[in-house]
């Protein structure tokens, strides 16, 4: 796989993840079960993680090319 | 559905009551006070035409001629930079339209070096199926980025969305409709290049195949887009962002956003974008197609919240728009008469008919009061419109449609100006009385 291809794909996965942060994170809010609404804040915790190591990775990605 | 066109009959209803049957009582109460009041109101009404059609012939004549595209000094020769295609539809009713207009991008378009990302900007909690297909797109195409605006309610909430995730330096807004041409990119590129902010290109109907309504709108883009914004682009140097086919500055457009408050967020985000002392250029040479409605209720509904967008627009920014530092005289006449001119056109110009019919009522008669002054008036603005679509056919974009449909829309231009004067004032109507839900335009 090129390194360009690459990058695109980690494009797209950091806005999956984002578009699911977004939906776990406002769940989390919606429901009113507090077991439920922990399961889900967690979930939102690790889109956000993904999203962090997502960042980085495209910016060790495109130092590496410039 | 049905309850909706009965709404929109009893508001034309009201409109025609208001402006036309209540607006004649009066005129011919004050004749019977003052009786000069009507011809002075008459010769007034008919020298605010006489203006309008005025300034359509100094807009015609000035781009009569095509002009080459020069590069001026401030040209830095900058490389295109990667590019942001954000492509906004309303899913799942557009994913037929939208899937031709992602692959168009994704397979036609010159790329620059740096590459494109085109992200598609939707929000729908219910699309499964449509889901699946899109991530079956996204597997095959690695620069299209699925963006599920979660809770938002407007295109502008998408579209901010979009902007979030966006990386290019250049941004191309476009409709979920919209078929660029190859070379858009280099065309854009060159006016950002040389100190511009924005550039908006043409939009030319592809479905005027499909009956009289798309016939029509496809000669008046022709218009809109060949002679309007363009020549206030080359005789005032400003010009608007159309909500499609237009090239952002990405720093700009991030910083300009979009309200989702607001009916028409391209223009308020265009006026917005002035007031900052950003830079707006128009090129007909950037062409994309687009679908027009096909059903005269579909344009009806177009029109009215594009009317009703435009108003909101007049009143919330005309006294910055005199205010600004960064227009000069020349350029607040331009948008002056793009808004608080527009209003008080469209309302005035309407009261011809009360003047006239008032007129008929007080001599029990119908007449028609005619001097040399109305004679030259009446043919001067009657030949404007006419003059403005051989223009146009001169002009057009390529592939340039059939000459009978020119000569249609000449022999309609007059009905067909009234047509959207009517909607204006529908328009005015529901934006008084605060009633700003709108239609979805169908792009089938």
């Amino acid at each position: 796989m090129s390194r360009n291809i690459l990058v695109e794909r980690i494009r797209q996965l950091a806005a999956a993840d984002r578009n699911a942060f977004d939906v776990y994170n406002d769940l989390q809010n919606q429901v009113e079960d507090e077991g439920l609404a922990l399961i889900l804040r967690e979930i939102a915790k690790d889109e956000a993680r993904h999203m962090a190591v997502e960042k980085e990775l495209l910016e060790f990605l495109t130092q590496q090319e410039g | 559905m049905k309850s909706r066109f009965l709404k929109e009959w009893l508001k034309i209803a009201e409109v025609i009551l208001t402006f036309f049957i209540g607006a004649t009582c009066i005129f011919y109460l004050l004749s019977l006070r003052w009786p000069l009041f009507l011809h002075i109101s008459y010769h007034f009404i008919v020298s605010m035409l006489m203006i309008q059609a005025a300034l359509t012939y100094w807009y015609t004549v000035r781009v009569f001629k095509r002009e080459k595209f020069i590069p001026r000094l401030t040209s830095e020769n900058k490389k295109i930079p990667r590019t942001t295609f954000i492509v906004t539809a309303y899913l799942p009713n557009e994913i037929e339209v939208v899937e031709k207009s992602i692959l168009n991008i994704l397979q036609n378009i010159d790329r620059p070096e740096d590459g494109i990302e085109v992200i598609l900007a939707y929000n729908t909690p219910h699309m499964e199926p449509l889901e699946l297909k899109l991530r079956g797109m996204v597997m095959q195409w690695p620069e299209l980025i699925l963006a599920n605006a979660h809770n938002s309610r407007s295109k502008s909430e998408n579209l901010n969305y979009a902007l979030s995730l966006s990386s290019g330096g250049m941004t191309v807004l476009l409709d979920s409709d919209h078929l660029v041409a190859r070379d858009c990119l280099r065309r854009a590129w060159r006016w950002l290049d040389e100190g511009y902010d924005v550039v908006q290109g043409r939009c030319k109907v592809r479905n005027a195949d499909r009956g009289f309504v798309p016939q029509l709108v496809e000669v008046e883009f022709e218009g809109i887009y060949g002679i309007q914004h363009p020549s206030k682009s080359i005789i005032f140097d400003t010009t608007l962002f159309g909500g499609s086919n237009g090239y952002w500055k990405s720093s700009v457009i991030r910083k300009v956003k979009f309200l989702p408050q607001m009916l028409t967020e391209d223009i308020d985000s265009t006026l917005r974008g002035v007031l900052a002392g950003y830079r707006f250029v128009h090129d007909r040479s950037i062409i994309s197609s687009e679908l027009a409605p096909v059903s005269i209720w579909g344009l009806w509904f177009q029109r009215k919240r594009w009317a009703q967008g435009w108003f909101q627009c007049s009143f919330k920014y005309q006294s910055d728009i005199w205010k600004t530092q960064y227009l000069n005289f020349g350029q607040k006449f331009i948008w002056t008469t793009l808004l608080l001119w527009r209003v008080f056109y469209d309302v005035t110009s309407t009261f011809l008919f009360p003047v006239v019919f008032a007129f008929w009522l007080k001599e029990g008669a119908v007449k028609f009061p005619m001097n040399a002054y109305l004679g030259f008036a009446l043919i001067f603005t009657l030949v404007s419109g006419p003059f403005q679509v051989i223009a146009a056919y001169k002009n057009a974009s390529q592939p340039r449609g059939p000459l009978v449909r020119y000569i249609v829309y000449m022999l309609f231009v007059w009905p067909y100006t009234l047509f959207k004067t009517f909607v204006h004032m529908v328009a005015i109507r529901d934006e008084l009385l605060g009633e700003r839900a709108w239609v979805l335009s169908r792009r089938d």
